[in-house]
């Protein structure tokens, strides 16, 4: 159980951080309560985990061959560090890219086989996420926003179809951010042998409402005010394009970042409304985490599996 | 938890539009009063201006209650501050109604019989600005297409009541009058025109909403 701590770690950071992303906006302007959102945000979260998590353990585990126990708790370790360090200092970053930077630097160190197809396939995906929320936030803007005005006749109308709707899109969030990022957290744990997949389903599923639990609102709330500063639609349409990127991804067994998926899908709306939703400086930081959580982990597990090697061995 | 609120919502639905007839009712005693007062008929014309008080009143109350209930949840956060403002506007022409009233009866401006007409037209074209306004506002919660209509009508209204202000001040500063009565006069037709003036206010207000609300 020790072994398997820095993996529950994990799951809190990502918890804790990314609930935001599929109920931030609703909670923080008031369409549900917090205690509502994190209620929802967990349960669907666990769903997801269970019904759709499993299909990234192989891509994660696979990764890299040969790492030993205490490799793995250095990589779920480092990851979980490398996220802490990135939340402190304001700059958004992904567990995706944290788990599979240090399952490099480790698995360097050991000098185990990295499978860099693997590799190159995460990278593909995190790069066509932002591009694919993006891409759908247009053309699901274009479709409801059709639907909306012929449907919507009134302000009662509009506002029970907000209330609803933005319960429902975050519902499909929590379970979609379940199913995709569960592998991260546990993952590696679950192709190495330590737990079996459907204990490392509860195990990963109940560390990621633990943080969701803890300590989501406070996040829920920068997260929803920065989005929020977008109307009601496009918030929806936002929030459902990023779920869906992270559906499909879930599907397909690659763990991507939900935060980017939202940030793509943000952009989409500068797209359709002409305006500017995203700053260059913004963009330019979360490139910047893209790059120093994916070096930064790298370098950290591998320092950390070499001291490891050199000292205990 | 979930709170659909779709009772709430009703609730407030009711209230602005009792707000809004005792609104419109307040509009329709001070022109009562005024009509009365320009027949010389003081006693009609405090009778109608009390009432026209009393409405005002209880338009206060329910505007007050209107607010308490979207405190207490109906709506959802991003029209709870839109619907507030609305009613406070719609508030404001109650209180010039009343606030036109309080002017003739306390101040009593002396009005030349051959103005008598052209002060009947003007009333009646500034308090008539609100029935589109009456019906833009039942729309907005029954049917946005039409909102649009009513607040184009709102417009044409209060535009004729402008026209009727212009003529009357121009032919009561080119009669024989001595100046302090021209400006006596003068202010008792800002106050007439005030009320079309404040409704066209709260229109331009329903139309920027209806704007945001839409995609």
């Amino acid at each position: 159980m020790f072994k398997l701590l820095p993996g529950i770690y994990l799951g809190w950071g990502l918890g804790a951080n990314d609930a935001a992303n599929v109920f931030g906006p609703q909670a923080h302007s008031g369409i549900i309560s917090y205690r509502g959102a994190i209620l929802f945000t967990s349960i669907f979260i666990m769903l997801g985990a269970m019904i759709g998590g499993a299909r990234g353990f192989e891509h994660i585990g696979a990764m890299v061959q040969g790492l030993t126990p205490a490799e793995i708790f250095i990589v779920t370790f480092s990851a979980g560090v490398m996220m802490n360090l990135m939340s402190f200092a304001k700059i958004p970053a992904s567990t995706s890219h944290a788990i599979v930077g240090s399952m490099i630097g480790a698995g360097l160190a050991a000098g185990s086989a990295v499978d860099y197809s693997k590799v190159m396939k995460s990278v593909y995906c995190w790069i066509v996420t932002p591009i694919g929320a993006a891409i759908f936030t247009v053309i699901f803007y274009h479709l409801l926003s059709f639907i909306w005005a012929k449907r919507i006749k009134n302000i009662m109308m509009l506002n029970r179809t907000i209330r609803i709707a933005s319960i429902v899109i975050g519902c499909y969030g929590a379970y979609s951010l379940g199913a995709n990022n569960l592998a991260n957290v546990v993952g590696i744990y679950v192709e190495s042998g330590m737990i079996g997949a459907f204990n490392a389903q509860i195990l990963g599923g109940l560390a990621i409402v633990f943080g969701v639990v803890t300590y989501s609102k406070n996040v829920m709330s920068t997260v929803g005010s920065g989005i929020t500063v977008l109307d009601p639609f496009s918030a929806l349409v936002t929030i459902l394009s990023g779920s869906l990127v992270l559906h499909i991804f879930a599907q397909m067994g690659v763990p991507v970042s939900s935060s980017q998926a939202v940030v793509g899908a943000v952009l989409g709306v500068g797209l359709v409304k002409g305006a500017k939703t995203v700053s260059y400086g913004k963009l330019a930081l979360i490139f910047a985490g893209w790059v120093v959580t994916l070096a930064g982990t790298v370098l950290f597990s591998f320092l950390a599996c070499k001291a490891y090697t050199k000292f205990f061995i | 938890m979930l709170g659909f609120g779709r009772k709430k919502e009703k609730e407030v639905r009711v209230l602005i539009c009792q707000h809004l007839e005792n609104v419109r009712a307040t509009v329709e005693k001070m022109k009562l009063s005024m009509n009365d007062y320009l027949a010389g008929d003081i006693k009609n014309a405090k009778e109608n201006g009390f009432q026209a008080h009393l409405l005002e009143k209880v338009a206060d109350a329910g505007r007050r209650e209107i607010i308490e209930k979207l405190h207490k949840g109906a709506f959802l956060p991003v029209f709870r501050e839109d619907l507030i403002r609305l009613v406070a506007q719609q508030d404001k022409i109650a209180d010039r109604a009343e606030s036109c009233c309080d002017f003739f009866l306390t101040q009593r401006p002396a009005i030349p019989k051959e103005f008598v007409e052209q002060f009947k037209e003007l009333m009646n074209a500034s308090a008539m600005t609100i029935t589109p306004y009456v019906k833009a506002i039942e729309n907005m919660f029954s049917d946005y297409a039409v909102v649009k209509t009513n607040i184009r009508e709102v417009n044409t209204q209060e535009e004729k009541a402008d026209t009727v202000e212009w003529h009357l001040t121009r032919d009561i500063f080119s009669s024989s009058l001595p100046l302090a009565e021209k400006l006596h006069l003068r202010r008792f037709i800002s106050h007439v025109v005030c009320i079309s003036d404040v409704i066209e206010d709260a229109a331009d207000d329903l139309d920027i909403l209806m704007v945001k609300y839409q995609i």
